[in-house]
């Protein structure tokens, strides 16, 4: 198994404040990492550092490399060329992550067209339909436009967009958070197919214990942006070794009770 | 359901009485009751008769003729000053909310330089350096309605910028003019054609002050604002000379305003207009 994203030392600061620190970890190709912890914990700073979408203010400094290629300090042009193609993301807010103005379909079609993945607008048209397809939509739903649309339809939506190019790394920030239950377990369920069909490595961020024990396999645990424990899911779920896991367990069990 | 059909009625109107103006500029190529500027001092100040339908001026001049050729006017100088402020000052403000904050800061205190200066004293040192003219005129308003433009854009473009659906454009690898193209300027296009329709209304007012100082629209060019301004003297004996020209601008403006606000509600999908 060959490392698909490897993550040195990032430290992620602002004006000389580190909010994430030091943090370090792999992620092979067919490997399904969680990365949990509280809000603010720097979970999502963390895989915009990895995408080079940090907000301006932010600086991050170690080093990202993906597919052997470092990616801190590479410029816009080769990132926006990864972006979408090689590696891909999907947000929490499905209701905000759509633009309202354009249809569903043309917004996929869009990301085969910009990276040249599809001849033309016929090919992508008919890639759109698959893919709409295969997270279980209808194909009519290329003319609906996002306010038409359910949360997780939307975030079916944005699973075909995040997945259309074939993507070797897939980062998912909480994409279930904002879904109610049984359209979480479908959500996950698409999300481990697609992964599984490309043979992708997946970096799952998220709060729900629940959820990194459905599709992960791995964990980190992060808290006040460090990564204080990692290793298999069942291990770590099942005998945590560091206080902060235990309380985070500890938390789940309340409210499952 | 009650939304979209309002929206609807507003469009037809606002189209119905856009076209009404615009029907009247056309068919005075061809055809006119009367020479619009021949004076005739025989037939002054005449009521409205089946010969001339809205009377004549205090030159003997036929008010319906002057007003149909006055249509061509208005809506030059609505195309032009638009025209000008939307082409300048849209970009502009899309650059300033997407570039990097120095850039930003700098157009927008170059706007501000602009905004500062009052629309009317621009048109008159461009009439008094290249000659009044109704294009030096309208040129003026329009590079004086830029700054407006341009802070709507900006205001626009900031919020769009901010939202997920553009973080997630770039994660999907958009370059940023795809995304000023693609993802700006459609969900700021609603602002901005209300914008050209406030800013239409304006420019027509605008026109009729300059032509009244002498530097819009020359005469005997008939423009509905100088018809009113000529008006002014005889309010009292003769308020239909008032009335005519200024029913006139109100029809243009009430239906560029009303056909702006339904253009917004029929290209935003999530007011309606969307179909499926």
């Amino acid at each position: 198994m060959n490392a698909v994203l490897e993550v040195e030392n990032l430290t992620v600061s602002a004006g000389g404040e580190p909010l994430v620190r030091e943090i370090s970890f792999t992620v092979g190709s067919g490997e399904r990492v969680g990365l949990i912890g509280e809000s603010g914990s720097g979970k999502s700073l963390t895989s915009l550092a990895i995408m080079g979408l940090l907000p301006e203010g932010l600086h991050a400094s170690g080093s990202v490399r993906f597919g052997g290629r470092e990616l801190l300090g590479a410029p816009e042009r080769e990132l926006s060329r990864l972006r979408g193609r090689e590696m891909s993301m999907v947000f929490q807010e499905p209701m905000t992550a759509l633009n309202p103005a354009m249809r569903a379909g043309r917004q996929i079609a869009e990301v085969l067209l910009v990276h040249r993945t599809r001849p033309d607008r016929r090919a992508a048209r008919a890639t759109t339909r698959e893919l709409l397809e295969a997270v279980g939509l209808p194909s009519r739903t290329a003319r609906a436009y996002p306010h038409q649309l359910s949360g997780g339809q939307r975030q079916r939506v944005l699973l075909a967009i995040a997945l259309a190019n074939d993507p070797a790394l897939l980062i998912c920030d909480e994409p279930t958070t904002a879904l109610d239950v049984t359209v979480q377990a479908q959500v996950l369920d698409l999300i481990g197919a697609g992964i599984a069909e490309r043979d992708a490595a997946l970096l799952f961020i998220t709060h729900d214990l629940a959820v990194v024990a459905t599709i992960c396999r791995q964990v980190l645990v992060m808290h006040d942006g460090a990564i204080v424990e990692s290793g298999p899911v069942t291990r770590v779920l099942t005998s945590p070794s560091h206080d902060y896991t235990r309380s985070l367990l500890a938390a789940s069990d309340l409210e499952a009770s | 359901m009650t939304a979209v059909k309002t929206g609807r009625s507003t469009l037809v109107t606002g189209a119905v009485l856009v076209g009404l103006v615009v029907a009247l500029a056309l068919v005075s190529f061809l055809w006119t009751p009367h020479d619009p500027v021949k004076v005739d001092a025989t037939a002054r100040l005449l009521g409205p008769t089946g010969e001339h339908l809205f009377g004549t001026d205090k030159l003997g001049r036929d008010v319906a003729s002057q007003i149909m050729v006055g249509a061509r006017t208005t809506l030059y100088v609505g195309v032009v000053a638009v025209g000008v402020a939307a082409v300048i000052g849209t970009p502009l403000g899309i650059l300033a909310g997407m570039s990097r904050r120095w850039l930003g800061e700098f157009v927008m205190r170059a706007n501000d330089l602009v905004l500062a200066f009052p629309a009317l004293l621009l048109a008159i040192m461009l009439g008094a350096v290249f000659g009044a003219s109704t294009l030096t005129a309208m040129i003026a308003i329009g590079v004086a309605t830029v700054p407006s433009f341009a802070r709507i854009a900006r205001s626009g473009t900031l919020q769009v910028m901010s939202s997920e659906y553009v973080l997630a454009a770039r994660a999907a690898g958009r370059s940023r003019p795809f995304i000023a193209r693609r993802h700006v300027l459609p969900n700021i296009a609603g602002l901005l054609i209300v914008q050209c329709s406030v800013s239409f209304a304006i420019a027509v007012l605008s026109e009729a002050a300059l032509s009244f100082l002498g530097f819009g629209t020359r005469p005997p060019t008939p423009s509905w604002g100088r018809m009113l301004q000529e008006s002014q003297e005889l309010l009292t004996v003769q308020p239909r000379l008032a009335i005519v020209p200024g029913l006139a601008i109100a029809i243009a403006v009430l239906g560029f305003n009303l056909l702006g606000d339904g253009l917004r509600d029929r290209f935003d999908p999530r007011l309606g207009g969307g179909r499926r």
